[in-house]
């Protein structure tokens, strides 16, 4: 029930804000904002699994950008990072280059990347790959370079083939900061996702983000943004549920040495 | 326990280690003899893991060399197997017990050999019916037994332990102890244990090598004459091993006694018992070596 | 192939020689590629060109106002974020009561990309530093939050045992014992937040497109003909920037708390 409380409370400054004479109107009410999304982007037709026009013009097309931007990222950045982190020469190599490469503007080369691949989908995940990337590779490598010398001395005295190693030691053993690192590549994700669609974009949450605000049209603004929150709290949930599966070990063992 | 593979002899020959300017072992030869428990004992700080990593063929001596059933150890040989001091950073936390004790296993075993042989060091080490639990669930001698366990079931030839019991508390490490005892009765194989625990050293050893402080030099070797099968309570009452822990003591402790070289000497020459006993024989077939200074 | 996992790292002086190495190892070989044309895309930049111009508009007095802009509009936004972030997690790592009250808030509001509320912002409160601020504000809040949290619960609950025996009060308590503790840890969120911060504000600016700071000038920049060379060396910097800062808090950290290992996340 307390749980409830803050809610309830934020719901009523909102309500309260969007009856203002001169602010409120481009806050729209609460209420008026959930009938937009549910009659934009929701429906009460089975055939269409319930889901409205706009979540299949805009919300799958994005969506899928960001996840395959994201994918692109974890795989290649655990690959990379796992690599780089093994050897120490490696690491002292590269590090800087991971520094400045997670340090920069992204969003800032979206003109580049159109440049480079032209309009449609190719230079949206890309762009998006290459800024989530960088929390992945860093977090994979600093999770490679601590997994202790006990743990590699005892691959030496079994004689661990090297397949094995990085298997079965070195991937569960950074596992917990690599998924530190694709936390972070998701939001990352998301907000790339939005930027990718800002220019010479014809559909996705971050071209309709636009659109409503030129067309004035306040109550589908908000109804955007509330589907992001849903957006990001839905793939949140679904990688805390991956997470404690996967480190379900972790979980227990915490407290204990790593 | 089926296909045990006969037990070699460890040699060390003028073993030193040298890191810059400090020399942590100054000159060590000694020998392991085969399907035996020797215990290497000495202070802390004088190289104890350091040599044993250098048994094990993990690290390099920057002089001298080992050798096991005759050939060099150059890398880590086959056969051998090893257990840590520190179980919490040496067993995966994410794998269970059955998989902690088969890993090493993997591609060398058939998966139904390898199912056997982790049963039989389950039970070998009394852990049935805890495969599936995982690390973090157990206590720590129970870890630990899960350390040792892994270790037999690759049968090993030669099986290294670095201070396996300072991490567990008096009771458990008794236990373990005699565990250790009865596995190598029972498999046959050429142990190797390094401690600082004077007690332990003597229950577990066939023969004791007493380490100097750094640079470390074999002070004395001693072989232990007591009976088996030893058990906690008739053998430590036993006259025997009060003398035997008495002559380790003296030798570890050399500034309480005297004409002894003192703990400050740098130089340590020869063996440093006061006096020579009668009745114990001059330390079998190993030349002592004069530390050759760092 | 052998790995010696957990190996010991190399020294701090070979770290930083290979270090540079890399760096300029990959710019060389970049140039060697771009200029032989075994990789050649048009769109792709010289480095050396790249860097003649990063040198170029660190003088220009147009982009040096940029820059300013966005590194106030950085500190603006990581102050609040760290006011906000600290007593509000602070009051959850504290109080089992209020944690539960704001956890629901917390859980839905963290996860919504914070650039999307760049816009509305700019609809409430016109364009200029203040919407873009609270933006980043956004952003950083969170790992101060849960810095800050984390930091009052894992205070040594013997200190404060010891301090309730001395009969302090609550007040006193919070602020003698729990609060001290939990700023090292609230630090290293600033320290996380400050590079999320640093792209999130270059981005808003993007989004935003007035025209101000970094992501404005390279907004200006990419719209206006096809000078890519000024979006990369502009981008670059960028980078550099965030690197800088992060290292000067990094210094600062380790002055001030030296014993410390905290929640980065």
């Amino acid at each position: 029930m307390l749980r409830l409380v803050v809610p309830a409370v934020l719901g009523a400054i909102w309500q309260w804000a969007s009856q203002l004479e001169t602010k409120g109107l481009f806050i729209a009410a609460p209420l008026d904002v959930m009938r937009r999304v549910g009659a934009d982007y929701l429906s009460a037709s089975p055939g269409s699994f319930f889901l409205g026009q706009s979540t299949f013009d805009h919300v799958l097309p994005s969506l899928s950008r960001a996840l395959m931007g994201f994918a692109l990222a974890v795989v290649f950045g655990v690959m990379i990072g796992v690599v780089l982190g093994l050897w120490p020469v490696v690491s002292a190599l590269f590090t800087p280059i991971v520094h400045l490469g997670r340090s920069l503007p992204t969003p800032a080369l979206l003109g580049v990347m159109f440049f480079l691949f032209g309009t449609g989908d190719l230079p949206k995940v890309l762009l998006i790959a290459f800024g989530a990337i960088w929390p992945v590779l860093f977090n994979t490598m600093d999770g490679t370079q601590s997994l202790g010398t006990e743990r590699g001395r005892v691959a030496q005295i079994f004689r661990i083939p090297f397949h094995a190693v990085l298997t079965r030691i070195v991937l569960p053993g950074a596992a917990p900061k690599i998924f530190v690192g694709i936390r972070t590549a998701l939001s990352l994700s998301l907000i790339l996702m939005i930027i990718s669609e800002l220019q010479k974009s014809l559909n996705g949450l971050g071209y309709t983000l636009n659109a409503t605000q030129r067309s004035f049209d306040y109550e589908g603004l908000w109804a955007v943004l509330a589907v992001l929150a849903v957006l990001g709290v839905a793939l949140n949930f679904a990688l805390v549920r991956i997470e404690r599966r996967v480190l379900a070990w972790h979980l227990g063992a915490t407290g204990q040495h790593d | 326990m089926t296909d045990l593979q006969p037990a070699g002899e460890l040699v060390l020959d003028g073993i030193s280690r040298t890191y810059g300017e400090v020399c942590a072992i100054g000159s060590i030869t000694a020998t392991v003899p085969a399907a035996q428990v020797t215990v290497i004992v000495g202070p802390s700080g004088c190289g104890k893991s350091t040599l044993l990593r250098i048994c094990s063929g993990l690290e390099q001596p920057t002089e001298g060399h080992v050798s096991f059933d005759g050939a060099a150890v150059t890398g880590v040989p086959d056969g051998l197997a090893m257990v840590f001091q520190d179980y919490s950073r040496s067993l995966f936390p994410w794998m269970n017990v059955e998989a902690n004790i088969g890993f090493p296993l993997r591609s060398v075993l058939s998966s139904a050999q390898r199912r056997q042989r982790v049963q039989e060091s389950v039970e070998a080490v009394g852990l049935a019916d805890k495969e599936r639990l995982y690390p973090w669930q157990m206590s720590g001698g129970m870890q630990q037994r899960v350390a040792i366990a892994r270790a037999l079931a690759s049968h090993p030839r030669l099986l290294l332990m670095d201070e396996p019991y300072a991490s567990v508390d008096a009771q458990t490490r008794a236990d373990l102890e005699d565990l250790l005892l009865s596995i190598q009765d029972r498999l046959n194989v050429t142990v190797l244990v390094v401690t600082h625990d004077i007690d332990e050293s003597i229950y577990l050893a066939d023969r004791v090598v007493v380490l100097s402080k750094a640079p470390s030099v074999v002070v004395e070797t001693i072989p232990i004459d007591l009976p088996r099968p030893r058990d906690h309570i008739t053998t430590k009452a036993d006259p025997r091993f009060v003398e035997l822990r008495t002559r380790v003591a003296r030798l570890l402790r050399p500034s309480l006694h005297q004409a002894a070289p003192s703990a400050a000497d740098p130089e340590p020459t020869l063996r440093a018992a006061p006096s020579p006993r009668p009745d114990q024989p001059a330390t079998t077939g190993v030349p002592l070596r004069v530390n050759r200074g760092a | 192939m052998t790995v010696k996992l957990g190996a010991d790292p190399l020294n701090t002086r070979d770290r930083v020689l290979l270090g540079c190495l890399g760096l300029v190892g990959t710019a060389f070989l970049g140039e060697v590629l771009l200029r032989t044309g075994v990789v050649s895309a048009v769109g792709l930049a010289l480095p050396s060109v790249v860097l003649a111009e990063a040198g170029g508009l660190l003088a220009d007095d147009g982009f040096l106002e940029a820059v300013g802009f966005t590194v106030r509009e950085l500190a603006l936004g990581l102050g609040m974020a760290t006011v906000v972030g600290t007593l509000l997690g602070g009051l959850m790592g504290a109080s089992r009561t209020a944690s539960v009250m704001f956890e629901l808030p917390v859980e839905i509001l963290r996860p919504l990309p914070s650039i999307a509320v760049g816009p509305v912002l700019v609809l409430l409160l016109g364009s200029g530093m203040l919407p873009n601020a609270i933006t980043v504000s956004v952003a950083c809040l969170w790992p101060i939050l849960f810095n800050a949290m984390y930091g009052v619960q894992a205070v040594d609950k013997t200190a404060v045992q010891t301090a309730k025996t001395l009969r302090l009060s609550p007040w006193t308590i919070a602020t003698r014992v729990k609060l001290p503790a939990a700023l090292p840890f609230v630090f290293t969120g600033v320290r996380v937040s400050a590079s999320i911060g640093l792209i999130v504000a270059v981005s808003v600016e993007l989004l935003i497109g007035s025209g101000a700071g970094i992501g404005g000038f390279i907004l200006l920049a990419s719209t206006s003909g096809s000078n890519l060379d000024v979006v990369y060396a502009a981008t670059l910097i960028g980078g550099i920037l965030g690197v800088l800062i992060s290292l000067v808090l990094g210094g600062l950290e380790r002055l001030a708390f030296p014993w410390k290992a905290g929640l980065a996340q």
